[in-house]
């Protein structure tokens, strides 16, 4: 290992605790995928801090942001995420289920680690620019609503990604290994159906209901499913069904519909 | 290899049930409105990059935990089934990998893995989906596991949570920073490694990427 790498490494070391505080706030905010609105905005303070060209809102999204250093190719990126889930909220190093906030959210899926281990990865490779010369240029990028929202898949409409030499990240597990292989494509969808409501005994002949529409389009998908790709899944919640009144014609109704795409990996 | 485009196909799949709605909803005269929530693409493994981050992480080691952080992992480990599953992608689909990571598991003796599972580059899957898959479409993309938690926790748990917030998990954001780090400072150091990376991910999106998003989607606040 050569001494500008090994002192980029040192740096790392001797900002932990930094990343540990980002960490820690991240974790306390707890904020839902695309309302990260005060994890986005600890990271954009820390990263102008340290010396980042920073720009919150890229790709139209308010709570995502970039944070570069460097100059000239090649440019790599790093990707943070900083959601957390609903119902989640939790004591922090207990042995026990106890509720930190009754009804909140917690990082149920590390992403304060997440976020937080990314950062410092952009703060080593940016000591070791400066300390180089070498030509290149690091860029992390704040990526909101994992959980919820795709995010990087709106920012990769925007092509945003196709201006990188290359983007690593990492996740928190229970093990230490590099990470290979595929996981699912996914769409998700929902169908609101609007009919009339009428006294389903007195005027049914007057009503149009919703929720047989919701019902056929279930049907029609069923029978879909023995003609499509073998490892193509559609998935569906109805999350309206009309409410709570048999006699009135379901005036509306909705299907929220999940196609998790076919994948070429299969667990043997 | 040239892999199939997915998401087109998951994108075809979508307009196929968009004429059942439209069906369903001439059948009963009634009328609906399609509202897309969100969408992402599966992931494109790149060998090389794992191969530059598995160097990086062989020569950096693994996060070391105090008695202490080992107690609390044990103690933790003890309230989910499932403590003793055999961690890894690879162990799941090599037997000799699998072996592997057995004995460092005992050697190990604890719910943290502290231990680095040998590289593994055959066919893996992982359950789920992450829009990092997206970002895997458009550029070479690699990523890393580090332990943040004991042995099997499950995900989406309130022992995640618990732990997220301890200095095992300050310990693994770290690590994570300087393997990727290292990483980094390699493919600046060395185009040859880019250039391997970019010929592989060439060929592996050959198929080209179908952005599942729709041109007038915004992104949407789950419920």
């Amino acid at each position: 290992m050569n001494q500008n790498k090994q002192a980029a490494l040192a740096a790392v070391e001797k900002k932990a605790p930094l990343v540990a505080d980002v960490a820690d706030s991240v974790w306390e905010y707890a904020e839902l995928s695309l309302q990260e609105e005060r994890s986005c905005a600890k990271y954009c303070a820390v990263l102008a801090q340290e010396g980042f060209t920073v720009e919150k809102g890229i790709c139209g999204i308010p709570t995502a942001f970039s944070a570069a250093y460097g100059s000239g190719r090649p440019v790599i990126g790093l990707l943070a995420e900083y959601d957390a889930l609903s119902g989640l909220s939790q004591k922090a190093e207990s042995l026990t289920r106890e509720e930190r906030i009754p009804g909140g959210c917690g990082h149920g899926c590390g992403h304060n680690l997440l976020g937080a281990g990314a950062f410092a990865a952009a703060l080593g490779v940016k000591a070791y620019l400066e300390k180089s010369g070498v030509s290149g240029t690091v860029v992390l990028y704040g990526c909101p609503g994992e959980e919820g929202g795709a995010a990087k898949a709106f920012m990769a409409r925007e092509n945003l990604w196709r201006a990188l030499d290359a983007a690593l990240t990492w996740h928190p597990d229970d093990v230490n290994e590099v990470v290979t292989g595929s996981s699912n494509s996914c769409i998700q969808t929902q169908y609101h159906f609007t009919g009339v409501a009428a006294h389903a005994a007195g005027d049914p002949d007057r009503g149009r209901s919703a929720l047989d529409a919701v019902e056929l389009m279930n049907l029609g998908v069923q029978f879909l499913r023995e003609h499509m790709s073998d490892k193509a899944r559609v998935h569906y919640a109805i999350t309206d069904a009309g409410g709570r009144s048999p006699n009135v014609v379901q005036p509306r109704s909705s299907v929220l519909c999940i196609w998790c795409g076919p994948t070429m990996w299969r667990r043997r | 290899m040239v892999r199939s485009n997915h998401v087109a196909e998951a994108v075809a799949l979508q307009a196929r049930v968009d004429d059942i709605a439209r069906g369903a909803a001439l059948m009963t005269e009634t009328t609906y409105k399609k509202q897309f929530i969100d969408a992402l693409a599966d992931t494109v493994p790149n060998h090389a990059l794992e191969t530059v981050l598995y160097r990086n992480f062989e020569a950096l080691g693994v996060p070391a935990h105090t008695a202490d952080e080992h107690a609390y992992a044990n103690a933790l480990a003890a309230t989910y089934p499932g403590s003793d599953a055999l961690p890894g992608i690879g162990a799941g689909y090599d037997a000799a990998i699998a072996e592997t990571v057995r004995s460092l598991r005992a050697a190990a003796g604890g719910a943290m893995n502290d231990f680095l599972v040998p590289l593994y580059q055959g066919e893996a899957f992982q359950p789920g989906s992450t829009d990092v898959g997206d970002v895997s479409w458009q550029c070479p993309t690699g990523q890393i596991h580090v332990a943040s938690w004991p042995n099997g926790c499950p995900g989406h748990s309130w022992q995640n949570v618990s732990c997220d917030r301890t200095e095992i998990g300050h310990k693994a954001a770290v690590h994570a920073g300087k393997v990727l780090a290292g990483a980094v400072i390699d493919l600046l150091e060395d185009p040859a490694l880019l250039a391997a990376a970019r010929a592989e991910f060439e060929k592996q999106t050959a198929a080209g990427y179908t952005c599942p998003i729709p041109p007038d989607a915004v992104p949407v606040v789950p419920d």
